[in-house]
Order: C-alpha cells, then structure tokens, then sequence
C-alpha cells in the first residue's frame, strides 16, 4: 500500500524556501565579501594573488547556493507536479566516482584524500538525477569539514544499497544526528530544527525511493571507520 | 582503466547546440582540454538542423533549452531521429538545468544517449564522455545491425554481447525489448519484460509489458498496467496517451479526452498529442477545448516538422462551428499567407463547411464533387484529410460519396488500425455503424488474399507475375503499406536481370518514396532501404 504523496503539511514549503533563502544569501554573501577582500589587495602582474584555501571557500560557497536551488526545485516538483523517483539500473562505482570528479576543485584545493571502495560489477536501482543531488552534497560538506580524508563506499546489506560517506573531521552536531530519529515524521519540527535543507531533501529522496514495503532512509553517525562523520543512505 | 585515449577523442566529431554563447565557448575549450579537435557550434534548433543536414557527427551535446524561437532539445532529436539525420552510433548528450529524469528522458522513443546537468566540470564531462564512448564500443556491432534496419540479427547478438558483458546485461534486454515490439513479436516481448519484472519494478519493462499487451488487443491488462505506472510516476506521459488509446477503442470519448487534458498538463509540446485532444475534444462537442488544443498545435508545430497546412485547416473548422465566421476566415488567410498555398485542397474544404453552415448546399457541393475528383487523382493526399471529407460528404448527406471514400480509404490502409477506428466512428456518426462493419470486414478480407495472392506467386518463383500483380494492386490503393513493403520484397529476391529492368526500378522507387511519407516509419524501412541502394547501385548480391 503506498502512503500519500503528501506527506508534509504544505505549510511547509514555503519555510522550507524561506530557510534556503537565508541560507543562499548566507554564502553568496561570503563570496561577494571574499571577493571584495581580494580586490583590496595589490595586483600582481598577473592579477590578484589568492590561496587555496580560499579558492576551495569561493567553490564550496557557490557549489552550496546551486545545491540548494537544485534541491528546491526537486522539492517543488515533488510537491505540486508529483515528481516520483524514475528508477533505472545505475552502475554504482561509476556513480560515486562522478560524484568524487564533480567535487574535484575543492579536492585539490583542500588536499583532501578521496578514495572509493566498491566493486565494479555493483548495479543497483534508483532515481540517478535525485541521488546524485543527494549524494554531491553531502560529499561537498563532508569535503568542508574533513580533517584530510574522505571515503565513498557502497555494499549490499539486508537487500538495500548502503552508500557512507565518511570522513575524518570532529564529526556531526549533535542536532544535525536527532535527524535519525525524526524520518518517520516529516515535520516542520524536523525540517527547521538545525539540520538544514540538506539532509530534508536527503531523507525525501530516500523515503520516495520504494521497493514493495520497504523505504529508503539515512542515518548519520559518529565514528565511522575513519573517526569523523558518517552519513548512509540506504535504498532499497 | 579504459583505452579511449586523447587520440581517440581527437577522432571524433563533435557538435555543440546551445543559445548561450558564454556556454558554448566554455564547452568547445572543455573539449580541446580534453582532446577533441573537430569541434562545430549551432546556437538554435534551426541552425542544428542545417549542419545536421549537410555533416555527420559523433558526438552531440544538445541543451534541452535553446531560446523562445526554437525548438527545444528533445523536439530536436526527435525530428533528427526521424528524419535519420543521426542514426544508432551518433552519441546525443542532452545538457540541461533540469534535475528531473522526466523532462530530459522523454517518451521511450526518443531518448538521448546521455544526460548533463549543468554546471559540470571538466573531470565530470571526460569521464561521462569515456563511459559512453567505451558502451559504444561494446556495443557496435549491434548498433551497426540496428542502423542497417536488420533487427532479427541484432536481437540474436543482444543475447551473446550480454554473455560477454554481463555488466550491461539489463541494457541489452532493454534494447532487445524495444526490437521486439518493432517486430511485432509480442509474445517474446512480454516474457522477457515480465522476467525483469520479476525482481524490480522497472520503469521501461513495466511501459514495454502493457504497450505489447496492447497491440496485441488484450486492452483490459494493458489498462491495468499503465494505470498502475501513472498512480507510481505521475509524469509518465506515454502511458496518458496509451489510456487515452484504449478509452477510444472502447468508444468512451469522454475519458479518452480526460487522459489526454492530463497528458497534456504535464507535457504541451507534443503535437500530436494535442492534435488528438483537439479531435477527440470536438467529437465530443467540447469546442471551447477543441479550440484551444488547435490553437497550441499551430503554435507548437512551428518552426518544427510537423508543421502542416492542415492545423489551420483544423482550428479554421472549429471556428466555424463556434460560428466565429470572421476567425475561421483569418485562420484560412494566415494559412494561405504562410504555406503559400492558394488552391490548397485542405483549405476548400473548410471553405465547403463554412457554405453549408451558410446554407449554401449547392456551392458545397460544387467544392466537394471537385475534391472527390481529387481524391481518386491524387495519391499524396493525407489519410486524415480524406476522413474529414468523407465527414463532410456524410454531414451534407451525400451518402453513397462518403462511403465509397471511406471504403477507398479503408483499401488504403486495411491494416492501420487507428484509420479503421475513425472509420468505424464515422459510419456510427451517421448511424450506419454495421454497414460500417461489414464494409471494413470486406475490405481487409480482399485485402488479405490480394496479398495472398501474390506472396504465393512469389513463393513459386514466379517473381515477374508477382511485381504484375502487386503493380495492378497499386494502382487500385497507393498508398496501401503492405502491399508496398511485399512489392519491394518480391523485387529484392527476384534475379537480377528483372529487378533492373526500368520499369521495376520506378516502381521500387515510388513505393519506397510512399513508406518514407509515412507519420509512423515502418520497421523494416531501413533495411528496405540499403537493400534498394544496393541495387541501384549495382552492388546487390543475388
């Protein structure tokens, strides 16, 4: 029996971009700022000197405000046109290695490690478009806040596809891990408690994602096998 | 890792189409990092068409988007598809800002190769590019069969190259699926999507399964099936359509129409879907809808290939029923000024409906004896313009015209299934719903053995007898697709010294001109195809 599509109140909607908006204008500011900040400085011959860490701040920033348009749009088509999941066969590894080379600039600006570990021959069924919106961001964040490593991998256990994200930094607030309890509910109080358009959209995705009875979900944790956060998706 | 080196990409043609110029700057010099040498830029629908035209590419990237004068990309790959621009080796990446599936996959017919969400990167763009370049290899002795129109050989090599790649074992079901219902071969198709269904409720498996359940007839599943896709996938369009296909078999006008307004909503742009909601809507008196789907056919069929004098003919029509004499004449103006067409035959017909609604019985008819006249002169006369004839000969009570018309258009097209349905709700119209019946029964039986006939003829080896007898055949139904594709057939396997006799070139050549004039491509068109230029090229082997 498939639960309504509607699933959260439609009064949530417009918080949701009312939050996201903040949100935008939050990094978009610090671009402009940065921005401003560089220009103060004295040209070279080859025009203004930055470093890499500010690069990786300028991309992580923009790559934030387009994360979260992408993410609102999906949730608007979700919401008003009944946008479901089109499931198709996806080849995981290379999945999650494009999510590594969409994340490229930041890798190297940071100097973070990325690895992979999956098999090749790992297939599995999901919506790849609404995933990958899911799975880009979450490398993008993790890429922020890791001390040095981030690790992809992807198994099968108990007939779902878990996909970590870990990494080696301090590890989730503790706000951001109450999302764990709160799936069930899709409510206002879930959404606008400190965890973000983010990790909503996340568990939308992964709770539209069916197969028979079962749903997907995420979880995070602290820990892992690198130290610092983990963050699994897990799809049916 | 894989072998598509720079080198390999510097071999490749490429072709950029996008209306951002920024963009298109910005791709070209991703490529060249990449290795790409041979890179040419359109910046509309209508510029790709015309490099399309005269060049071949390997590789195109395509935005879904290109500007308010356009076509978008998916109308483009379809009229490219069509029109076999690009064939089953080009790579077609659509780029878009979208990040649903729905509106960059399309219907299951026209889907392109690949998709893009902008903003990419340049790691992103090579390694999507080497992924599909490395399919392409596995997979080119299959496309090669598929481009050479031998399906039967290339489902055969779906099932070894899903040996040797287990990897891409679902894709090539996937393909040899779709090859399968071209083919007409329903029971295989529907083992092999329920065997997928088994184990996951697969988007493409779950269409494939209720379309063969259709065209086999079987309307009560296939209505299950797709109503089960759309309460799943609200944006499913095909499936629309599909119930909106069976509502009309089953005679229930008012759902058909509801499906297709649903349909519609999610997806304005397809002409031929708002064609038929226009129909379907007049036929059930719904004129303010009738009108504005004619007024979005005209407007979507713009600056595509679907553009046709009869849209206006339509919406001039409908106008004419609402009693809007003054629009119905602007319409026809417009189309006269835009098709330059003066004596168009599409337009006198309306010109004959808006004198009858005048009372003009004798001018009416005055226009229709000379259109009837053309009827049986002209071959090139669309099927859905001769049904709104015969309509008009019916409504004006000129009966014994109206049904020879259909019967000639029934000949004609014995084995189209929805011309027989606009047939058959003609004559249940005007009350004549079993004379219908009987008339059609009759016509697809002398059709039958007409064919028959001259197969057996074939099968003797009596080739010469054959080609005479589908030629006399001809002459009586032109435009019949059987009778065509049989007479092709009998010619490619007669010797040599008959198929190059001048007259039986001409006449390969008018039939294969008519298959290519069809809306819906036969099958076995491009295998038809090579055959012929095989022979007109002196290369066929006997």
């Amino acid at each position: 029996m498939n639960t309504p599509h509607n699933s959260h109140p439609p009064a949530l909607f417009p918080a949701i971009l009312a939050s996201s908006i903040h949100d935008m204008k939050n990094s978009l500011g610090m671009v402009l700022s940065s921005i401003d900040g560089i220009v103060e400085r004295k040209p070279t011959d080859h025009g203004y000197l930055l470093t890499l860490e500010e690069v990786a701040r300028l991309r992580y920033e923009a790559a934030r405000v387009n994360d979260n348009l992408m993410q609102l749009l999906s949730l608007y088509r979700i919401e008003n046109s009944h946008y479901r999941p089109m499931i198709n066969e996806v080849f995981v590894c290379e999945f999650l290695d494009e999510a590594i080379a969409s994340n490229h600039a930041i890798i190297q600006s940071y100097g973070i490690e990325a690895q992979l570990h999956c098999q090749e021959e790992l297939n599995w069924y999901f919506d790849p478009m609404l995933v990958s919106g899911v799975i880009n961001n979450v490398v993008t964040n993790s890429l922020r806040y890791t001390s040095s490593r981030v690790e992809l991998s992807a198994t099968v256990e108990d007939e779902y596809l878990s996909i970590r994200i870990e990494d080696n930094g301090s590890g989730f607030p503790p706000a951001m891990l109450a999302v764990n309890g709160y799936q069930e509910q899709t409510s206002i109080d879930f959404y606008s408690g400190q965890t973000g358009l983010g990790l909503y959209f996340s568990a939308i995705v992964a709770k539209l994602h069916r197969n028979g009875e079962r749903c997907g979900s995420i979880r995070l944790s602290n820990g892992g096998r690198l130290g610092g956060g983990c963050f699994e998706l897990l799809l049916p | 890792m894989s072998d598509i080196t720079p080198e390999a990409i510097a071999e490749k043609r490429f072709l950029i189409i996008d209306d951002f110029d920024q963009f298109r700057q910005y791709l070209r010099q991703l490529l060249r990092s990449i290795g790409a040498t041979q890179i040419e830029i359109a910046q509309d629908g209508k510029q790709a068409i015309e490099l399309l035209q005269s060049h071949h590419y390997d590789v195109i990237y395509c935005d879904y988007n290109l500007g308010p004068g356009s076509k978008d990309g998916q109308q483009l790959l379809e009229e490219a598809r069509q029109r076999r621009l690009i064939n089953e080796l080009t790579i077609f990446i659509m780029v878009t800002v979208e990040n649903a599936m729905d509106m960059v996959m399309g219907a299951m017919e026209f889907r392109p190769n690949d998709y893009l969400a902008k903003p990419f990167n340049k790691q992103l763009l090579r390694k999507r590019l080497v992924r599909q370049m490395e399919h392409q290899q596995v997979l080119q002795p299959l496309l090669l069969l598929q481009r050479d129109g031998n399906l039967p050989q290339a489902i055969e090599l779906c099932d070894l190259l899903a040996e040797e790649n287990p990897h891409y074992a679902l894709s090539l079901q996937h393909q040899k699926g779709m090859m399968l219902l071209k083919l007409d071969r329903y029971g295989e198709a529907i083992s092999l999507f329920q065997s997928i269904l088994y184990s996951r409720p697969i988007g493409w498996a779950q269409m494939g399964l209720a379309e063969s359940l259709y065209a086999q007839g079987d309307l009560e599943r296939a209505e299950g099936i797709f109503t089960k896709i759309i309460r799943d996938n609200p944006s499913m369009v095909t499936a629309y359509d599909y119930l909106a296909q069976i509502k009309w078999r089953q005679e229930k006008l008012a759902e058909a129409e509801a499906y297709l307004l649903k349909a519609v909503n999610v997806s304005p742009k397809k002409v031929q879907r708002q064609e038929w909601l226009a129909r379907i809507a007049l036929q059930n008196e719904h004129i303010e809808l009738a009108e504005s789907a004619a007024r979005a056919v005209i407007s979507y069929a713009t600056n595509s290939i679907h553009e046709n004098i009869n849209h206006y003919a339509r919406l001039a029509t409908i106008q004419a029923r609402r009693g809007d004499e003054l629009g119905a004449s602007e319409t026809m103006a417009l189309a006269r000024r835009q098709f330059r067409e003066e004596g168009s035959p599409t337009l006198k017909l309306v010109q004959a409906n808006l004198k009858y609604k005048r009372g003009d019985l004798a001018g009416a008819s005055a226009i229709l004896d000379e259109l009837d006249l053309l009827s049986r002169s002209r071959e090139d006369l669309l099927a859905e313009f001769l049904l709104s004839l015969a309509d008009t000969e019916l409504m004006v009570d000129r009966r014994s015209e109206g049904k020879a018309l259909l019967e000639r258009i029934a000949e004609n097209h014995h084995d189209d299934d929805r011309i027989l349905e606009e047939i058959h709700y003609l004559f249940r119209k005007y009350g004549m719903d079993d004379e219908g019946r009987d008339m059609v029964e009759r016509v697809k039986q002398r059709i039958i053995e007409l064919n028959n006939h001259g197969v057996a003829m074939a099968r003797k080896g009596n080739m010469s007898g054959a080609l005479q007898h589908f030629r006399g055949a001809l002459e009586k139904m032109p435009n019949n697709v059987t009778i065509n594709v049989n007479t092709l057939q009998v010619l490619f396997r007669a010797e040599e010294r008959v198929q190059l006799l001048s007259e039986n070139i001409e006449l390969a050549r008018t039939c294969m001109q008519r298959l290519q004039k069809q809306t819906y491509p036969h099958p076995k068109l491009p295998l038809l195809q090579s055959q012929l230029n095989k022979i007109l090229t002196g290369t066929a082997t006997p």
